[in-house]
């Protein structure tokens, strides 16, 4: 257990600056992700900066198959996040895939194709990023029982399985598992509306998995599937929230 | 029809919910077995190695392969197109006099639509894999690259043996499975032609090996006095080890086995002293489309063993089933392959119908990046006008020129807001007009919050 | 289409291909670093795990004792068996004869082939003997030639195969390192793992579509 003025949290790596990609769904969507990432990094002995030229990574024009609109604004975001210095912290697997992996492809050849490479090197996934510095948040309150939706791009793309179910057991928070976990949610970005028939069937598979798991709250590290997942339950009635895991080890109640 | 309209038919329906049942259970089975082999990590590794080293020189080990095969007396033809196979195929039987031909599984025969071409010369072609046969019984489609009647039922089964080859209804699947076998017994034994695929040709000594659970493809390869064996170009590897790797991937990923239970080697007709074997072996090597595919952005794809895992994993194709997608190569393997392959007929829709999960790059043995393919084309067919969705252009166009304009994107959150307080009852969305509507359809839509993080943050942190 | 003109356009579209980075040697085989076990363990649990029937056995007599009961206990009435030098144990025939089971030939040549291949359609019990085996796998390796019809293995009800405990191997990866150049050798040969099966009805595991039912190893120490 640490010290200093936030018990319950501890942390090997206590100070820096690190830079917020706060991704566009949640500058948007779930301002509150953004706010509740910020107040975790702050405890946890980090300087917060955004960059606030930032905008969106590209990812949906880049996924629909629109290169040249996704190589303008992967340019723009490299172009923002290169002039600033430390870790680039995203609350997003997907968004961290992006940047990572896929920005540097899509600028190979071009002018920025050196500052993607610098970029991709320091971002790095929010839950990875507390679980390298040996963040722990424990002795939280659980009222609820939460299910871990593992996102895609996340799990395979960032290889993040059991990083975010890890935090949240090291957390005390009460957990229960989701049968099928590994599998998509059917949101795909514009695939959602792309292929809508399609993407509701799964959807709907995912939304009887958590119905039968016995949550209450299905815990995520990225908005994108959390929004598709929530549209889904509140058209059904249901009782079932969602929360970004930043919120919930932000000490947000779950 | 398109993906979407096929799909959408399909949903829910008994075969799509067959198909998913079936899916999931040989993906369990995968699992399993790629979990009780320390070594699976390692062998997909030089699999992929492999493969991708053979497809970069296709034509030097093509080349030998063919030397090998005749050496030992057989006979090689290369097929452009699915005409020049199937006319050569005609034109051996007629000059053999061959009136029954037997036929294993081989999705490559599928693909060239074999069987009509040969009973079109009034010839007898039957199908001797239970599923295949089903199929042929059914006048239907194989669903599956492995599993071809993943989408049916006993009960289904049952009452086509009853109705088209006399068979005492029943839906038990082993009394199904009895009536088949005896149904076929006659015939294998008195065809005169045997048609086998081929799932690997070692380029070294000019063995094919095909890989069966049921042993039709050796009653196939033994019986009938002639013995034809069709490829794909690509299914080529240099030497008979490398074959074995092959094999120690196959089937795990396929149907969760460490082996299948046949995996026959033939190199030739029999030899002499021989106590069988066929008399004589002919080999077809197929390009139908694969040197256009070798040639373009999604090379790569050919280096598929189709062992059918990213169909099992695939949750696109476990809602959709096979048949949604339209052609003979369903899945992601499909989606990538059959828009190029045949690039005429219709496919190009097919590379939308995945959420880019990644599940199948996961499974693949050959860790075949699926969905990176699928993005290639995504943006071929967009740069070059032949996509359905269109109609995202403009709409991404001005998203990107308020994404890369600052202030713009500080002003588009705002009106956001504004939109989502205006549109939104009780923070939901719940009709959208246009295309946006197709996410309504079904879901609601979290409202755009009323103030965005730039505007926290303007307040909270400075800046 | 003419090979060179075939070859000549595949050769052109691997200037273009867009391949990921590969090794510019064939990387040939891998063989690998498996547990050590006990193989005839492992091998009788794989026999046994895609339901075959593993039996030991240590000298010549009891092979063709064994054989006779398996016949008998199911009720077998023709065999097909390859020649006494193929098999390693000679005599087996010749007991099974005595016990009244009518012996088929299994040579074919071209002029009576199709009327002696129906004959097969009566073909009870197959014997044939295995040049190697599999732990990792519970596999056969079955090898056709002069004396050594292949179909003894393939259309019979019930097949016997005889193997050496000293052919076992750990893996069809450690096999090939010592073995696989072999293949080619023979028009046929064959890796047998088990009874033939299907899953092709809902995926239901089924034993004995068109090879054989039962798969009995007699293994020999």
């Amino acid at each position: 257990m640490g010290g200093g003025p936030y018990p319950g949290l501890t942390s090997k790596f206590v100070s820096g600056v690190c830079q917020l990609f706060v991704t566009c769904l949640v500058d948007g969507f779930s301002p509150g992700v953004g706010v509740a990432t910020v107040r975790l990094l702050e405890r946890v002995g980090y300087d917060v900066a955004f960059p606030f030229d930032q905008t969106c990574c590209g990812q949906p024009a880049f996924n629909a198959g629109y290169l040249d609109q996704a190589i303008a604004m992967a340019e723009h975001t490299v172009e923002v996040l290169d002039a600033t210095y430390g870790p680039i912290v995203v609350p997003s697997g997907s968004c961290g895939d992006m940047l990572i992996h896929h920005t540097p492809k899509i600028l190979t050849g071009q002018p920025s194709e050196e500052a993607a490479k610098r970029v991709a090197a320091r971002t790095v996934e929010l839950t990875r990023f507390l679980t390298d510095n040996g963040v722990t948040v424990s002795s939280m309150r659980s009222e609820h029982t939460v299910a871990f939706h593992r996102s895609c791009h996340g799990l395979r793309g960032l290889g993040l399985a059991g990083v975010g179910e890890g935090l949240l057991d090291s957390a005390g928070v009460s957990r229960c598992e989701l049968e099928g976990a590994d599998e998509c949610c059917g949101f795909g970005g514009l695939f959602s509306i792309e292929m809508p028939e399609i993407s509701s069937a799964m959807l709907d598979t995912k939304l009887k998995a958590i119905e039968a798991s016995g949550a209450e709250v299905v815990v995520g590290g990225d908005v994108s599937c959390l929004m598709h997942i929530e549209g889904g339950l509140h058209r059904r009635g249901s009782t079932i929230r969602t929360k970004h895991i930043a919120e919930v080890l932000a000490g947000e109640e779950a | 029809m398109t993906f979407r309209e096929r799909a959408s038919v399909a949903l829910g329906s008994p075969k799509t919910l067959a198909t998913d049942d079936g899916a999931r259970r040989l993906a369990g089975k995968r699992d399993v077995a790629v979990a009780e082999y320390p070594a699976m990590d390692a062998m997909r590794d030089r699999a992929r190695e492999i493969r991708m080293h053979t497809l970069a020189r296709l034509d030097e080990y093509l080349g030998p392969l063919a030397d090998r095969v005749e050496e030992r007396g057989g006979t090689v033809f290369f097929a452009a197109d699915a005409d020049e196979a199937n006319d050569y195929i005609r034109r051996l039987a007629a000059d053999r006099g061959v009136e029954t031909i037997v036929k294993s599984k081989s999705m490559v025969t599928e693909e060239i639509e074999m069987n009509y071409s040969l009973e079109v010369d009034g010839l007898r072609v039957v199908e001797t894999d239970l599923g295949e046969f089903i199929i042929q019984l059914a006048h239907d489609k194989p669903s599956h690259i492995i599993a071809p009647v993943l989408h049916k039922t006993r009960f289904e089964i049952g009452e086509l043996f009853a109705n088209e080859i006399d068979a005492t209804y029943t839906d038990d699947p082993f009394e199904l499975n009895a009536i088949a076998r005896r149904y076929l017994r006659e015939i294998f034994l008195s065809a005169d032609m045997g048609i086998s695929g081929v799932n690997f040709a070692a380029a070294d000594t000019g063995t094919m090996v095909t890989v069966t659970n049921e042993g039709n493809a050796r009653l196939c390869t033994t019986a009938p006095r002639i013995h034809v064996a069709v490829m794909g170009m690509e299914r080529v590897v240099p030497t008979l080890d490398d074959m074995q790797v092959m094999l120690e991937v196959l089937a795990r990923s396929a149907t969760g086995q460490r082996l299948s239970v046949y995996t026959n080697f033939v190199t030739g007709a029999r030899r002499s002293g021989d106590a069988d074997g066929p008399e004589e072996f002919h080999l077809v090597i197929l390009d139908n489309g694969r040197s256009r595919v070798l040639g373009s952005g999604s090379a790569e794809i050919l280096g598929c063993i189709r062992c059918g895992a990213c169909l099992n994993i695939c949750p696109v194709y476990r809602h959709a089933g096979g048949h949604a997608y339209g052609g003979v190569y369903s899945g992601p393997i499909g989606a990538v392959l059959a828009p190029v392959l045949q690039e005429d007929d219709g496919f190009s829709d097919l590379p939308y119908a995945s959420s880019l999960c990644g599940a199948c790059r996961d499974v693949c043995p050959i860790r075949l990046d699926i969905p990176s393919m699928l993005l290639g084309l995504r943006q071929e067919f967009t740069r070059a006008g032949e996509t359905e969705y269109g109609w995202l252009g403009p709409g991404l166009s001005a998203y990107a020129r308020v994404a890369t304009t600052p202030f713009l994107w500080r002003a588009f959150l705002a009106a956001g807001g504004v939109f989502g307080r205006t549109v939104g009852r009780d923070g939901y969305i719940t009709k959208l007009p246009f295309h946006a509507g197709n996410w309504t359809t079904t879901r609601d839509l979290p409202a755009p919050a009323a103030r965005s993080f730039h505007s926290w943050w303007k307040e909270h942190r400075g800046t | 289409m003419e090979r060179d003109a075939f070859l000549a356009r595949v050769r052109a579209a691997t200037f273009t291909a867009q391949l990921p980075p590969h090794p510019a040697e064939d990387p040939g085989l891998l063989v690998p670093d498996l547990p050590e076990v006990d193989l005839v363990e492992l091998f009788a649990a794989q026999v046994h795990a895609t339901e075959g029937v593993l039996h030991r056995v240590s000298t010549n007599d009891e092979v063709r004792r064994r054989v006779a009961e398996i016949a008998e206990s199911q009720q077998s009435r023709s065999f097909m068996i390859w020649d006494d030098d193929e098999m390693g144990v000679p005599g087996i025939g010749p007991v099974l004869a005595t016990a009244g089971l009518e012996e088929m030939s299994g040579g074919v040549d071209g002029s009576d082939r199709l009327v002696h291949q129906m004959g097969y359609l009566g073909l009870d019990l197959g014997i044939t003997s295995a040049e190697a085996g599999f732990a990792e796998s519970g596999t056969v390796v079955v090898r056709s030639g002069p004396g050594r019809p292949r179909m003894a293995s393939l259309i019979p009800l019930v097949h016997v195969v005889l193997l050496p405990v000293d052919r076992l191997h750990r893996s069809l990866a450690h096999w090939a390192r010592d073995h696989a150049s072999g293949i080619e050798e023979a028009a046929n040969v064959v890796f047998i793992t088990g009874p033939s099966k299907t899953g092709d009805i809902e995926q239901h595991i089924n034993v004995g579509v068109h090879g054989p039912r039962y798969v009995h190893v007699l293994l020999i120490d």
